[in-house]
């Protein structure tokens, strides 16, 4: 009996009808026209290009100068009202502001704001700040302070002068009369950049490949079937181009120094090559971020913590955790752990053993959801790209598995897809308008497949027998306010 | 005795080229120390010292049977915030020999080591555990400076090796401290001995390349004594190389040639000083390098090979480090200097070495 092998590569130019005898499609007999496949169907891969572009969750950036594919958008963060400490401005006092004295000490900016309150970080005095800062060199503000108290005994204890420890500024404090003006401290929009990336993918034919029939039937995206080689090669073309399409929306890596420099080039044009954040580079900058080894309740806790320290208003989350069947088997232990150190048992076990069908019985049930002590829910979303993407691939044969998934199936990334307080989805696709998506075909003598779509049959560009699929893609993914967002990453 | 110690969790500066280009914008408020598998397991197989340790820690006794489920749930739920100005730990010990199991551990340790090494007070602890840490700390200096004499790539695999001894040893030198006493802050000590062996923490600054998943280091005022103390005995060996090779005007050439600064020899009329001077900047400035050069005995041979390529007799090929002749590419001499001066050295390519001297001797016409 002839050993059916699951699958064969070429990475041979052109698709020719060699490929198919090489790879053994071309054989006299066969026991079934439906293909196998040993690692299922690679659907349900996408989730970040579906929830954006598939969405219609689209920003198209209107192009800028020659090769610039930066975009920014404004951001405010929150009013800070904090200074961080320097020291005393004279070291060898041990009791600053004993017996009602004033004192000088020192902050790394200039901040804080003559006549206004100031709390020490310990919560135990309150001064008022009398004079506006004078600066001593970078970073080196000095301010004179007075102790509000009635106690002549009082003093600032020294362990408030701890050099990085942050004071509070309070409301100013003013005599009944003859009383000046102060100021204000004001704050404007920032504004952060990222990027597009720019992305091409060819497929070269040369032969009657269009035409060649196989013995075995595929099925297509729309879900016909075919028995033409050509549909089904540009429908795992178009796969692999949208699984490292998804790949590069989570994991790409921003490449501008920051003096806006891209050092990538191409080596036979000199011109540079953009790419842009992904999704885990945009969370880990901006530290929402944390590494887990076994989910706990508590870890899960203090991601949902962090990210509703952040957010301050009631705009309602949309919070998806995703993450492949490792993460996914975490999230059901962590929560099912919790629930049998409180003893619920029964209502586990009501929930978990179940009648089947026939008389038998059923094992199983699976959290897929929590609930916030804010009354938001969290909702697991499997993504099969960290089961069974390029990165996951790459884990498998490097011997990085646990329990049967690899690493990357472990992460978990929590994005809130909710609306922005400015209408928009928080997390968008970005490409430049006019080239979301191009393709075309380079046409020689070789006949073109049907699904190469209705170009111009008749022109050729070559005098070769071959024809080429040209693509090219804009793409990259923007959260406008990531701070509502968790990337925690599993770490061996 | 209560012998404090401390030191300092920093954040590495920002490392994506997305954080830089964003740093005037992004406001990353907290950093945390979350866990990871080998980490936990590193804490947890420390068993009868958790047991000593986290009770208090996880308000549970030692003896209960949750106390496995409990200790590793701590574990894994680490997610410890750690702000822009870095946190300081508190990671000294008080010794106590008036505790019951410290009198018999102390009894047990002495059954094992001579006379001179007894421990008998609270004092002596401290003392051992001082030495120790000097002894392990001095290995790891003397092994660096050792590992500046080689090439850069066993230069840096042996640092890898010596700094990978160093907190080995530390870790198993700390794992015995709780049977001698108690920790003087339980909490910052426990997060300092987890950071230890966390993928995230340079346990030394200058290991925080080392990994990109690095965002963490451990400072403290020791680490910088042993820095400075470090530093000085490589500028010391620098000082002393550089003193023995300055009278022969031939190897000063050759090492100079060597450390790529041909191009300030050639075609100059120099003085034995002008060439000492351009020496004694490069061991001033380019200290590691040029120990290694200077301690390389086959300087003289490499020296020979790089003044034929700065006279243009044989050429380097772009990006690469492969010599070939100038004047007949098809004659490869070597992928790297060593083997050109294999080559060279070659009784079978003796002729093709005169030639080479022979061309290298006639005057350049322009």
């Amino acid at each position: 009996m002839r050993e059916i092998q699951p699958v064969t590569y070429n990475s041979t130019v052109y698709s020719d009808v060699n490929l198919l005898y090489s790879n053994s499609l071309i054989e006299p007999a066969q026991l079934t026209s439906k293909l196998t496949y040993f690692y299922g169907k690679d659907s349900d891969m996408f989730p970040l290009l579906f929830s954006t572009q598939g969405q219609g969750i689209i920003n198209k950036v209107a192009p800028k100068a020659l090769n610039d594919t930066q975009y920014e958008w404004p951001v405010m963060g929150r009013m800070k009202h904090t200074s961080a400490i320097v020291g005393l401005a004279n070291s060898s006092n041990t009791k600053p502001g004993l017996a009602h004295g004033s004192f000088e000490a020192i902050f790394e900016d200039n901040w804080l704001i003559g006549q206004y309150g100031l709390t020490t970080p310990d919560k135990a005095h309150t001064l008022r700040i009398q004079g506006e800062a004078v600066q001593l060199g970078p970073k080196q503000y000095k301010y004179l302070l007075a102790l509000s108290t009635a106690d002549a005994t009082e003093y600032v204890s020294l362990d408030n002068f701890v050099p990085g420890t942050n004071w509070v500024m309070t409301a100013p404090n003013v005599a009944m009369v003859l009383s000046d003006g102060n100021r204000s401290n004001s704050m404007a929009p920032g504004k952060w950049t990222n990027q597009y990336d720019i992305v091409r993918f060819s497929k070269q034919i040369t032969g009657n490949i269009a035409n060649k029939v196989t013995p075995i039937e595929f099925d297509l995206s729309d879900g016909t079937t075919t028995k033409l080689w050509m549909p089904f090669e540009m429908k795992l073309f178009e796969q692999d181009k949208r699984i490292m399409m998804e790949e590069k929306l989570w994991n790409g890596k921003y490449n501008r120094d920051e003096y806006g420099v891209i050092h990538l080039k191409d080596p036979v044009t000199q011109e540079p090559i953009p790419q842009g954040a992904g999704v885990k580079e945009i969370l880990k900058s901006v530290g929402q971020y944390d590494t887990y080894s076994t989910l706990t309740l508590a870890k899960l806790d203090s991601m949902v913590n962090t990210i509703f320290a952040n957010r301050i208003d009631s705009t309602p989350m949309e919070l998806l955790l995703y993450t492949g069947s490792g993460g996914i088997e975490m999230f059901n232990n962590a929560i099912k752990n919790a629930a049998s150190a409180n003893s619920y048992y029964e209502k586990l076990g009501g929930e978990e053993i179940q009648g089947g069908k026939n008389g038998m019985l059923s094992y199983g049930k699976y959290f897929g959801q929590y609930k916030t002590i804010s009354g938001y829910t969290i909702t697991v979303k499997q993504a099969h790209i960290f089961d069974h993407g390029t990165y996951a691939e790459m884990d498998k044969k490097n011997g990085r598995v646990i329990n049967s998934h690899p690493y990357e199936s472990y992460d978990m990334v929590l994005l809130d897809h909710s609306m922005s307080n400015s209408g928009e989805r928080n997390v968008q696709f970005v490409c430049e308008a006019g080239r979301e998506n191009i393709s075309g075909v380079y046409r020689g003598l070789t006949p073109l497949p049907a699904s190469w779509g209705a170009f111009d049959r008749n022109g050729l560009s070559t005098r070769k027998d071959m024809a080429s699929y040209e693509d090219m893609s804009t793409g990259g993914i923007n959260i406008l306010n990531p701070f509502t967002s968790y990337f925690l990453n599993f770490a061996a | 005795m209560i012998k404090s110690k401390k030191i300092n969790i920093f954040w590495k500066l920002k490392n994506s080229a997305f954080a830089k280009k964003n740093k005037d914008v992004l406001f990353e408020s907290e950093r945390r120390i979350g866990s990871s598998v080998t980490a936990v397991a590193k804490m947890i197989t420390c068993e009868e010292e958790m047991k000593n340790l986290m009770p208090e820690v996880l308000s549970l006794s030692s003896t209960s049977p949750f106390w496995d489920d409990r200790l590793k749930y701590y574990w894994d739920s680490i997610s410890e915030p750690i702000f822009e100005g870095g946190k300081e730990l508190e990671i000294g010990y008080n010794y106590n020999t008036s505790i019951a199991r410290v009198s018999e551990n102390i009894k047990l340790f002495n059954k094992n080591v001579s006379e001179k090494e007894q421990l008998t007070t609270e004092e002596s602890i401290a003392e051992y555990f001082e030495k120790r840490e000097t002894e392990l700390n001095k290995r790891y200096s003397d092994a660096i400076v050792e590992a500046s004499k080689l090439d850069a790539k066993t230069r840096n695999e042996q640092e890898r090796i010596a700094y990978d001894a160093k907190y080995d040893a530390l870790v198993e030198l700390e794992k015995i401290k709780y049977k001698f006493g108690k920790p003087i802050n339980v909490n910052d000590y426990l997060l300092y001995r987890y950071c230890l062996g966390y993928r995230d923490v340079a346990n030394d600054i200058k290991y925080i390349d080392k990994s990109p998943s690095i965002r963490f280091y451990l400072y403290s005022d020791a680490q910088i004594k042993e820095d400075r103390d470090r530093h000085n005995k490589v500028k010391q060996q620098a000082m002393k190389l550089y003193l023995s090779v300055i009278s022969d005007g031939e190897q000063v050439e050759n090492i100079l040639y060597v450390l790529g600064k041909g191009f300030e020899l050639i075609g100059k009329e120099l003085t034995e000083t002008d060439k000492a001077e351009i020496l004694e900047r490069e061991y001033l400035n380019n200290t590691d390098k040029f120990i290694m050069v200077a301690n390389d005995k086959t300087v003289k041979d490499k020296g020979r090979v790089e003044k034929l390529i700065a006279k243009g007799i044989l050429k380097r090929l772009p990006n690469t480090d492969v010599i070939v002749d100038s004047a007949d590419g098809t004659v490869v001499l070597g992928n790297t200097v060593d083997e050109a001066v294999s080559y060279l050295a070659n009784e079978k390519n003796k002729q093709k070495l005169n030639e080479f001297i022979g061309r290298y001797k006639t005057p350049t016409v322009n």
